[in-house]
């Protein structure tokens, strides 16, 4: 199958939101409306969709269901790719799929945002003594040599940090117990 | 999966590096900018949390991970290990442009990595936007029982493989608050906990009491 070339009059739904898919479109001439509600305030949007755009990507790509309702508003001339002729397309055009990443980055950021702002019971977060105690997590199960990685990590990522000097410590410790027992051996080594 | 990604060897010499079973790709928590490619070998996906370890997933070759580090300066969230001796192709933000011109294929790839995290990550906002603690928790279970491509009409009862710590993260919640929640279900029937597994009693009744909810506080917006 070769892609579609496909005509509406206004009004003509192309696609309805929670419709599955398998196809991606490009909007050759016309106008087309993508609507969908906002996730947050549930408010009525539209998306305007002009010559030259792709519409329908991200849902087409990996086949899930669409995420919005594709309303024709004039004439409109559409061609319709499946999964497979889109890739194809933009395997040869790697400008588009750079374009693309950028858009979907943009709104994985966006998105992002919105989830912190919402998760109300923030975890304190200290990443550096974080490293540390899977370190030490490591150490007491004896699983030295993931142990010894994660210490030297930490004592290279913070060479100032709290625990610098407890963890060539412990790093010694795994060592000599990676030596004496091996891998996952000994008695559990005692570490405060 | 488990297709052969030769992208020859001046390609690996230049981006490839190898780890040993075991190794630890990355740490949970450690600072990163780098994002790998799977050639070869597994790699176990793993966090731990009240001191035990936690497999997440197991990746495959032809598999993208730490792609997280291409937006956000944040530290890494799960532990990667080597589960076979493992290749893998290295990234970063430097090499990005060039490497998705050069190998399209993997630039689709990462696009559809992208494209599933935008509809995850819109399905939590979901979550989150709910009013109610006890809301957010039951529509976590909707969530995973639409990922597992159950239909949420089912009255029979659905085990799911995840903890409560798990739970509380997914709704941006304390875990002690979360786990009070869970116990209050259980009395009431809703649900049975166990120790690494949850068994909902009936998802058909969270997802009226959800879907009504979120129907009344958008039009009431």
């Amino acid at each position: 199958m070769a892609p579609r070339l496909i005509n509406y009059k206004p009004d003509s739904i192309i696609y309805f939101k929670g419709d599955k898919s398998n196809s991606v479109f490009l909007l050759k001439q016309g106008k087309v409306n993508l609507i969908y509600n906002d996730i947050q305030t549930g408010e009525e949007i539209k998306e305007l969709i002009t010559d030259g755009e792709f519409f329908g990507v991200k849902s087409g790509l990996i086949k899930y269901v669409r995420e919005e309702t594709a309303k024709v508003l004039i004439n409109s001339t559409v061609i319709e790719f499946s999964t497979a002729e889109f890739e194809s397309l933009i395997t040869k055009n790697t400008s588009i799929i750079l374009k693309m990443l950028k858009s979907f980055s943009n709104q994985l950021r966006r998105i992002g945002k919105q989830v912190q702002q919402l998760v109300t019971d923030k975890v304190s977060s200290d990443s550096a003594s974080d490293l540390y105690s899977i370190g030490d997590y490591y150490l007491r199960n004896k699983k030295y040599t993931q142990a010894i990685t994660v210490y030297s990590r930490y004592i290279s990522y913070y060479p100032n940090g709290n625990f610098v000097k407890e963890a060539k410590v412990k790093i010694e410790k795994a060592k000599e117990y990676l030596e004496s027992y091996g891998e996952g051996g000994g008695p559990s080594p005692i570490i405060e | 999966m488990g297709a052969n990604f030769d992208f020859g060897p001046s390609f690996f010499d230049k981006f490839g590096k190898t780890f040993k079973k075991r190794d630890i790709i990355f740490c949970e928590y450690e600072p990163g900018n780098t994002f790998y490619f799977l050639l070869e070998g597994r790699v176990k996906v793993s966090k731990i949390t009240s001191d035990s370890e936690k497999t997440l997933d197991i990746l495959m070759p032809g598999e993208i991970f730490g792609e997280m580090s291409i937006l956000e300066e944040a530290p890494r969230s799960a532990t990667m290990i080597a589960l076979d001796d493992v290749k893998v192709l290295e990234f970063n933000k430097e090499n990005f442009t060039s490497l998705m011109t050069s190998k399209p294929e993997l630039a689709i790839k990462l696009l559809k990595v992208f494209a599933k995290r935008i509809y995850d990550q819109k399905r939590r906002l979901m979550i989150l936007t709910l009013p109610e603690n006890e809301l957010r928790i039951m529509d976590v279970f909707l969530m995973l029982a639409e990922n597992m491509n159950i239909e949420t009409n089912d009255t029979s009862e659905i085990t799911f493989n995840i903890i409560p710590e798990e739970v509380a993260n997914w709704c941006g919640m304390e875990k002690m608050k979360c786990s009070q929640i869970l116990s209050h279900f259980q009395k009431q029937n809703r649900l049975i906990l166990h120790s690494n597994k949850v068994t909902v009693t009936n998802i058909n009744d969270f997802s009226r009491v959800v879907n009504s909810k979120r129907r009344s506080t958008q039009t009431s917006n």
